[in-house]
């Protein structure tokens, strides 16, 4: 038994909730010359799942025969890196952000493994194979252009899908050599149709009352903030502590976000050094679970931005902005964090 | 087994007899010299004989390696200068208070033979002997591991050494007085000397090093039976390869299984053991790459947490005593005491440059090397001139001059200052007034004294010169784990901000321009700290203008991130196989490690984790602590422990607590 955003994901492309033209589109480019594509967009919007209904059009049910393997991969300065790849034998998918910043050599070597490798089943109704790099925006820039002289080069056998969150990151001359798909994030009310599809199909118990009904719904819709995944977990969670739902259910946001809206609160109420000791010691706790320092400063800013003066909210972008780069080109990011912290400090100080 | 193959065992530098070897034995440890020194008592009892032979053997070649060092037209006065136990008595209460061999090297010929000649705080040495008293007393209470840990030089063995013999009432032993005093399996019966040491043997035919280690101490414990009176006291000094995870491990195993021995009733409880840890930090080597590697540990500091498992240390019957550099007064009252003994020597050294010298080579808090380069320095000088170096040091003139003589002697001769990493971070962050006469306002009250640019200049030039090189990984963390600390916390909120700033910025910089961030982000600092307005009204919140230091907590962080990021992708393959789908590895950080946590902890049916146990993964954030502690001055500033006790536990506990102290009275 698996959790139910696993078990209700759509596995076909016409089973696919919103979108539907894009899922037509998608379609229609399987029966034509595929060409590289990068899907992006917001988490919990359904990349994956339509780039994984996708392959499963262009291959058949074969591609969801999958094998999960590690492989070590030695570096030229001899470090061994352990990396996950997941495949088929039509199509391999990769996450650069194991690799770390040797991410250039391992996908080169990857991508020209499986680029020099003719497709060896005849029946194959592709002559390619599919290589899926998840995270492209993390890629680095070194990485990125090795991959546009290896999507020239092997283009016969080899079709590349890029995931990303946003094209920001990614070069230009990856994005002029691919198709850009942009998958949105569902709207409250999609969100809503697709919980009350799923709670259905679970039996949840739910309010009889038809308001009621939707309110829980768009509730959990609100509180996932347009991200899918999010609200189905949520919504498992609370079935799964409460038996049933209604209204008045507690929607449990995930543990991090609540320790930094209080940071947020507790920022914009007073200010000392003490409180830059506090936020250190938040910091410090955050980022040794592994939440990514950009989504810290993202989350924290924005509910900075709920918790302050009108006249500050312009100074925390702005910081917001200069930290974020930094967060970027630094390595050190508990620095940027705190700096942050102690100057938004400063700023509302200022402004109060 | 036969008896060669035991012979075989036994330290080879027992077997050194040439002169040559004995020279280069001097170089490389005080412990190995030891081998040709005479204790005071065996002069006593026959000194003709012993006096006699010693200096055939080891004085001659003295002379001549000498000679090789000094000008060759100056030898024969070098020769006169050597100093001689025959010729030159000294005092008389001086010489019952050192062990005043022959003609060795004063390191040898100064060894203390009684506490007071100890260049240790009298309180340190006071926890010492009643710490070893009770264990030699051995009630079943009583401790059996002591650890006395510190860095090189800090007097540990020779107080040992003291303390032993001023309880058990017999004279002092030097280590290699006789060779039944190390460890032989065979012939471990006869020591009589009261203190059995282990040695790492050489070489190994038969037995592996750890094994070696189990057949000493089980020696020791069957020892104890035979001779019920005897007071004996063993001794690790000489660690195995600990760097060997697996041979740590082995250690650690055997001393525990000491520890946790249980005695049958009537039995006499086992000898006291002593661990001596010479601990040192290294800096620099664990950030070499080592970062995004979970597979290397490599870092060669060594600590006595890092040696010893945590079951030890916590252990009701282990001691610990952490010793400190050498206090720059105590240790310049047993260099003047050298000097007082060796007036032949320092006849024609000026006193202003002796006393620079004393006080520059005492700054180092290394006792053994203080007294190596005096003896090296007062040997290669002439008529205050350096024949080595060429460097006049005159009276007077240069004495009070801004660019202090000293500092040009030390990089010649000393051990390079011991800019410890928190000393470093106190000089950026407090600021140092060693060099300038404003250390003399030091002491009154709560009043810092006035630190000038010039202060400010000499303390940020000496903390890169230590640790520039490892800028990056270990000192700009730690600067940056302290600075808020800074005045006392009463520094405003846009100091701190822009502080916060400097350190943002550096980080952002080129590894290539290391150097230069280095300085910048040093000097900025520093300037802003000092410059800062103090804010009317806000008084210190912290009693004295120093406070405890803590370590950084990057290290320990990056650690729990792979540990954590393991879990994540361990969950990731799991359910990636199970639902056909790899989830980003943000996604699970971010939603399910926490929403999977609740539903599976609801729903054990439910397959999210490996191992099906309901928990959130590595558990919730936020947990630790509420933010209400924080806040309400239990964790405040003052106590700083906030996070050692949710990050920082293992591994660096001890650090935390370090307290630094500006200028020379770390002892205090």
């Amino acid at each position: 038994m698996s959790l139910w955003v696993d078990k209700h994901r759509p596995r076909y492309l016409e089973n696919v909730d919103y979108h539907i033209e894009l899922s037509q589109r998608l379609k229609s480019l399987t029966t034509s010359d595929f060409p590289h594509i990068l899907v992006y967009g917001p988490s919990g919007a359904g990349k994956k799942t339509r780039v994984v209904a996708t392959l499963k059009e262009l291959f058949g049910p074969a591609v969801e025969k999958i094998k999960i393997d590690s492989r070590v991969f030695t570096t030229p300065s001899n470090k061994k890196l352990e990396f996950t790849i997941v495949s088929s034998i039509y199509h391999m998918e990769i996450t650069p952000s194991d690799m770390g910043s040797f991410d250039r050599v391992v996908i080169q070597d990857l991508l020209k493994e499986v680029a020099q490798t003719q497709q060896v089943d005849l029946q194959a109704k592709q002559k390619f194979k599919v290589v899926v790099i998840n995270e492209a925006d993390s890629l680095t820039r070194d990485a990125q252009a090795a991959l546009r002289r290896t999507m020239e080069k092997y283009s016969p056998n080899l079709r590349l899908i890029l995931l990303a969150n946003t094209t920001s990151n990614i070069i230009a001359p990856i994005k002029s050599r691919t198709l850009l798909i942009r998958v949105a994030a569902p709207t409250n009310d999609e969100i809503s149709t697709v919980l009350a599809a799923v709670s259905k199909r679970e039996r949840v118990p739910l309010p009889s009352n038809e308001a009621d009904y939707q309110t829980v719904f768009n509730n959990i819709a609100f509180a996932s903030n347009r991200n899918l995944r999010k609200a189905l977990l949520i919504l498992e969670a609370m079935y799964a502590q409460n038996g049933s739902l209604n209204t008045s259910t507690p929607i449990p946001p995930p543990d991090w976000e609540i320790v930094i809206t209080k940071l947020a609160a507790d920022i914009a109420s007073d200010r000392s050094v003490r409180r830059i000791v506090q936020a250190r010691a938040i910091l410090y706790e955050l980022i040794s679970h592994c939440i990514p320092p950009n989504i810290i400063l993202k989350t924290l800013s924005f509910s900075l931005l709920t918790n302050v003066q009108p006249l500050v909210k312009p100074d925390i972008i702005d910081l917001a902005a200069t930290y974020d780069h930094r967060l970027r080109l630094g390595s050190k990011s508990i620095y940027h964090l705190e700096a942050f912290v102690a100057k938004v400090m400063t700023a509302i100080e200022k402004k109060s | 087994m036969n008896r060669p193959t035991r012979t075989k065992r036994k330290p080879v530098y027992h077997q050194l007899s040439s002169d040559s070897e004995i020279e280069v034995q001097y170089e490389i440890k005080k412990r190995i010299g030891l081998s040709c020194v005479i204790s005071k008592e065996s002069i006593e009892s026959n000194p003709p004989k012993s006096s006699k032979s010693l200096t055939r053997s080891t004085g001659s070649k003295k002379q001549t390696t000498l000679t090789n060092f000094t000008n060759p037209n100056s030898s024969s006065s070098a020769y006169s200068r050597i100093p001689r136990f025959n010729s030159d008595p000294g005092d008389v209460t001086f010489k019952k208070e050192y062990n005043t061999a022959v003609d060795v090297r004063w390191l040898e010929k100064y060894r203390p033979l009684t506490s007071s000649a100890l260049a240790l705080h009298p309180r340190k040495y006071a926890e010492l002997k009643s710490q070893l008293e009770q264990m030699i007393r051995k009630t079943s209470a009583s401790p059996r591991l002591l650890v006395l840990s510190g860095p090189a030089g800090s007097a540990k063995t020779a107080a040992l050494r003291v303390a032993f013999s001023e309880i058990t009432g017999t004279p002092v032993i030097t280590a290699t007085d006789s060779t039944t005093s190390t460890f032989d399996p065979v012939d471990i019966g006869g020591s009589d000397r009261g203190i059995l040491e282990w040695s790492t043997p050489t070489h190994l035919e038969d037995v592996s090093m750890m094994n070696a280690l189990q057949d000493f101490l089980s020696e020791a414990r069957r020892k104890r039976t035979m001779n019920v009176t005897e007071k004996t006291l063993v001794l690790i000094e000489d660690l195995p390869n600990v760097f060997h995870p697996e041979t740590r491990q082995k250690f650690c195993n055997e001393l525990y299984q000491w520890l946790d021995l249980s005695l049958p009733v009537g039995e006499l409880p086992l000898p006291p053991l002593v661990l001596i840890v010479s601990e040192m930090i290294i800096a620099g080597d664990e950030a070499n790459g080592a970062i995004f590697n979970k597979f290397s540990t490599i870092n060669d500091s060594l600590t006595v947490e890092k040696l010893l498992t945590r079951d030890i240390l916590a252990h009701p019957f282990t001691q610990r005593i952490k010793f400190n550099p050498i206090a720059k007064t105590i240790a310049l009252k047993s260099l003047k005491a050298i000097v007082h003994a060796e007036p032949a020597a320092f006849n024609n050294i000026t006193s202003s440059s002796l006393s620079h010298f004393l006080n520059s080579t005492a700054e180092g808090g290394d006792i053994r090397s203080s007294i190596c380069t005096l003896e090296f320095w007062a040997q290669s000088s002439e008529g205050g001139r350096h024949l080595l170096f060429d460097m006049p040091v005159r009276s007077g003139e240069l004495g009070e001059c801004s660019i202090t003589p000293t500092r040009y002697h030390s990089s010649q001769y000393n051990r390079p200052a011991n800019v410890g990493l928190f000393h470093a971070v106190g000089k950026i962050i407090y600021g140092s007034t060693n060099d300038s006469l404003a250390s003399k306002s030091k002491g009154k009250g709560m009043d810092r004294p006035q630190l000038t640019d010039q202060d400010d200049n000499n303390a940020v030039m000496d903390v890169i010169q230590q640790w520039g090189q490892w800028w990056r990984y270990k000192l700009s963390p730690a600067i940056f784990e302290n600075y808020l600390g800074a005045r006392g916390g009463s520094l405003g909120l846009d100091v701190l901000g822009s502080c916060a700033d400097i350190f943002s910025m550096e980080d952002t910089m080129p590894v290539a321009l290391d150097q230069i961030s280095c300085d910048v982000e040093m000097r900025h600092l520093r300037n802003k700290i000092r410059t800062a307005p103090d804010i009317i009204g806000v008084k210190p919140t912290i009693s004295s203008s120093y406070q405890p230091l803590k370590y950084p907590q990057t290290w320990s962080m990056i650690t729990q991130q792979a540990r954590e990021r393991e879990k994540i992708m361990g969950y990731l393959e799991t359910t990636g196989g199970l639902c056909g789908i790899l989830k980003g590895q943000y996604d699970a950080i971010l939603y399910h490690r926490y929403y999977d946590g609740i539903i599976t902890r609801q729903n054990p049916q439910v397959v999210g984790w490996l191992d099906n146990k309901p928990r959130v993964l590595g558990g919730g954030i936020g947990s630790g602590h509420t933010t209400e502690e924080i806040v309400d001055g239990k964790v405040g500033i003052e106590s700083r422990d906030i996070e050692r006790s949710k990050l920082n536990e293992d591994t660096w506990k001890q650090h935390s607590i370090y307290r630094f102290t500006d200028g020379d009275d770390i002892e205090d």
